[in-house]
This record gives C-alpha cells, structure tokens and sequence, in this order.
C-alpha cells in the first residue's frame, strides 16, 4: 500500500470525526478523477457535475460506506461515481453512446491536476498500463467491455446495439476482464493517482 | 452457487453487466464466502482502473464550493454516532470533566426548583410533540393503504428469512413506499435495512426498528420511481460487514 492509500484511510477516518479539513483535503485530491469519471459517462458537465457532488456529500455522510479491508479507497470513489453515473443515464433513458474509438489514439492533455509533477507521471504510467492491457485483447471484447463499463447500456441493449447474442456479449464482457485482470496484475505496481 | 460459477460471475458484477436479480444473488454469496469476497474485489479493483481511459479534467471550481458549502450546513462538528467513534476521555479531560461537575453542582444548587419546574414542562411539551408526530404518521399510513390506487406484494422469504414475513405497499401518485414487516429475529447487534432496485441501482431505503415482537414498519419516499417495476429487500446486517443478508424479497408493478 503506498502513503498516499495510507493517507486516504486516515483521511476517511478523520470524516467519521467530522473533520471537515480531512474531507476537503480528499475531495482536492481526487474531484478532478471523480469529475472526469462522470464526465466520461454522462458526456453532460452539468450533469457530471452533479454526479461527483452526490459521489462526496455521500462520502460527507455515510464514510463506513467505504471499508479499508476490501481495497484502496481511490477504487471505491472512481466506482461509486461511475455507478452514480450509470445510473443517471439509465434513469433519464438517455442511450447516447460515445464512440469507443473518440479517446483512442488521441494525446492525453497534461494532467489537469500538476501540483504535484510526481503524481502525474503516476497517473500516465497507471493510464498506459491499462491501454497496454486493452490493447492485447481481441477487439471484440474491448468494445464489449468498454461499453459495459462506459456506456450506461445494459448487456442486453449491448447486444442489440452490436446485433449479438446476449451470451456472446457477456462472455466477452467476461473474457475481457478476466484477461484485464491478469494483464494488470503483473504489470509492476505504480501508486494509483490521486 | 458454487465457487466456479461465482468466478464468472465477479467479472461482470464489477462493470455493472449483471442483472439486478444476479447482482442481488453474487452479493448475497460473497457475504458468507471470503474467498468469493476476496476475487470480487480484486474484480472491482480492476474495473476501476478501466476509469483511468477518461480524459482527465480540472473539476469547476463552483463544484467546489458547493459540496463544501453542504458540508458546512450539515455540520462539521459533531462526531457521526458511529459504533466505536466515540471518543475515549484522556486522564485531562476526566481531571477536568470532575472538578467542572462540582462548580456546576454548586451553582445550581439554589436554582434547582426552578429549573426542575422547566424540564417537567419541557418534557410535556416534548411528549406532545411526539404523540402530534405519530398521529401524522398513522393516518399518512392509513391514506396510503386506503387509496385505490395502490400497488401492493407479499414478500417472497428467502432462506435466510426465518419467521420474518410482511408486504410492502407502493402508492405512485402519493410517492410513498411502506414496508411492514413481522417475526424479525430480534438479535443483538444486527440491523435491518429496507433497499430497492430500479433503474437507478439498489438504493438504501432506511432502517427497520423491530419491536419486542419482531415488528417493524418504515414508509419512504419514492416520488422519484418514474419506472414500472422495482424490487424490494429487507434486509440483516450483521456487525463487522458492509454486506447485507436479504431476507424478505418482493417485486412492485405499477397498474
């Protein structure tokens, strides 16, 4: 576990006491990620902004939510924010679907957050790790799993969306994690961002 | 379920690509299995870093300064009234907390009559409050089962369950959903919790209260269900977990 991890537990512990510093210091540490996260889903700004508002006053509010035991808390946050976030478009029937391929292949702009150089070097090691797995899996399941993680669509209206049979998406839904799973886990262990 | 099948089924549950009722029936698993807990989250912990594809932005500064603004309303001071986050007195504050109690003593003393004549009215005034409370409550309760326009479903017990049974009323034009429920094993430490699933993901509903009995009962506001079905759970949770054992489960449609 690296400081930083250790420092976010802290962090969260300080919330429970109501420490209102301790909860800006997170929310300065990780909103860009969070935003960015709903961004990525919503493809609204006022709607992602909304979104990482809900993500933090429920971080405000219920900080047991996230237990140290089952991982570092930067994964918590990005998933509770991308589920809010999913949820929002299936609520509002929105199916708008970005194209995989708009972020492929395009330079990422610097980090947003460059206060610290160290940290954003981190980010873009993590960030080419994780293309670098998805680049050594079949099209297919990238697409598939991209737009299960991405997409707010469900299996099911992947399939349509695709004109594949449901198992077929699911399975390489599920290849393609597996595979992901495997890939990252002997990629050497970088500091996720923060 | 056995550990194979599970093994399948973490990799879609961690991107969302399960449906409610498997989602509902992995977690339900893993709540009792370490191991399947252990892969679910190293699943989870992948897919998060699926997040790291978004374009990074600067987050507005006006974001900011509203999710502060909220933490400042709600107060930032008071401790959360959380199992083990009391604070444990120092030596210093025991040594002050004794002495501060004497002065206090002596102070009162000759004000004693005149306070207590307050704090007897004061606790009428307050059980007023309390009896006006329920009875909005009981009679919002009887509007809701009353209408025509309600949805009602009998729970279906899962095995878990024991002798807990109940039914769960869902009027749309009101808004409101009740949940009443009896023969909940009345265990130390072990809560109970109302969730439901729509279209917005499984949403904590609030806590069931059993009395002596095993009764309890909980109306929430759901003016925000725009769709026609949603699931409802009650639900254990047990110390120690985040992970809640389903126990009553029942499917809401609107007419």
């Amino acid at each position: 576990m690296s400081d930083t991890d250790s420092d976010d537990e802290y962090l969260v512990q300080r919330i429970v006491e109501r420490d209102a510093d301790a909860f800006a210091r997170l929310y300065d540490r990780h909103a860009d990620l969070v935003y960015s996260v709903a961004l990525r889903v919503l493809a609204d700004p006022s709607l992602a902004q909304d979104t990482a508002q809900d993500v933090f006053l429920r971080l405000w509010r219920t900080p047991a939510a996230y237990d140290p035991a089952r991982g570092r808390f930067v994964s918590w946050l990005v998933s509770v924010a991308r589920n809010r976030a999913v949820d929002e478009v299936r609520m509002r029937g929105r199916r708008r679907v970005r194209e995989i391929g708009e972020d492929v292949g395009v330079e990422d702009p610097p980090d947003a957050r460059a206060e610290d150089p160290q940290l954003a070097v981190q980010v873009q090691a993590d960030r080419i790790a994780v293309r670098r797995a998805l680049a050594q899996l079949p099209e297919d399941q990238r697409l598939a799993l991209e737009l299960a993680y991405f997409s707010g669509l469900t299996q099911q209206e992947i399939a349509e969306r695709l004109q594949q049979p449901l198992g077929t998406i699911k399975t390489r839904t599920r290849l393609a994690m597996r595979k992901l799973r495997v890939a990252l886990s002997a990629e050497v262990e970088t500091p996720y961002p923060v | 379920m056995n550990s194979e099948h599970v093994e399948d089924l973490v990799d879609l549950e961690a991107v969302g690509a399960l449906s409610p009722e498997e989602s509902a029936f992995l977690r339900a698993h893993v709540a009792d299995c370490a191991r399947c807990r252990a892969s679910l989250d190293e699943a989870e912990a992948t897919a998060a870093r699926l997040a790291l594809l978004s374009p990074m932005h600067r987050a507005p500064s006006e974001l900011r300064g509203r999710v502060m603004a909220e933490v400042q309303r709600s107060g930032a001071s008071a401790p959360l009234a959380l199992p083990g986050a009391a604070r444990t007195p120092t030596p210093l504050m025991r040594f002050n907390r004794k002495w501060g109690a004497m002065a206090a003593m002596l102070f009162l003393l000759p004000l004693g009559g005149l306070l207590g004549w307050n704090f007897l009215l004061q606790t009428e005034v307050n059980d007023l409050k309390q009896e006006s409370r329920q009875i909005q409550e009981t009679q919002r309760d009887v509007v809701l089962l009353a209408l025509p326009t309600t949805v009602r479903a009998r729970f279906t017990p899962t095995q878990d369950a024991g002798t807990a049974q109940g039914t769960v009323s869902w009027n749309p034009d009101v808004g409101q959903c009740q949940v009443v429920v009896r023969g909940l094993p009345v265990e130390e430490g072990v809560s109970y919790r109302v969730f439901y699933q729509g279209m917005r993901g499984v949403v904590d509903a609030g806590e069931l209260r059993p009395d002596e009995s095993g009764g309890a009962a909980l109306t929430f506001d759901v003016k925000k269900w725009q769709g026609a079905e949603y699931q409802v759970w009650v639900a254990a949770l047990r110390p120690g977990t985040e992970q809640a054992t389903a126990l009553l489960q029942a499917e809401l449609r609107r007419q």
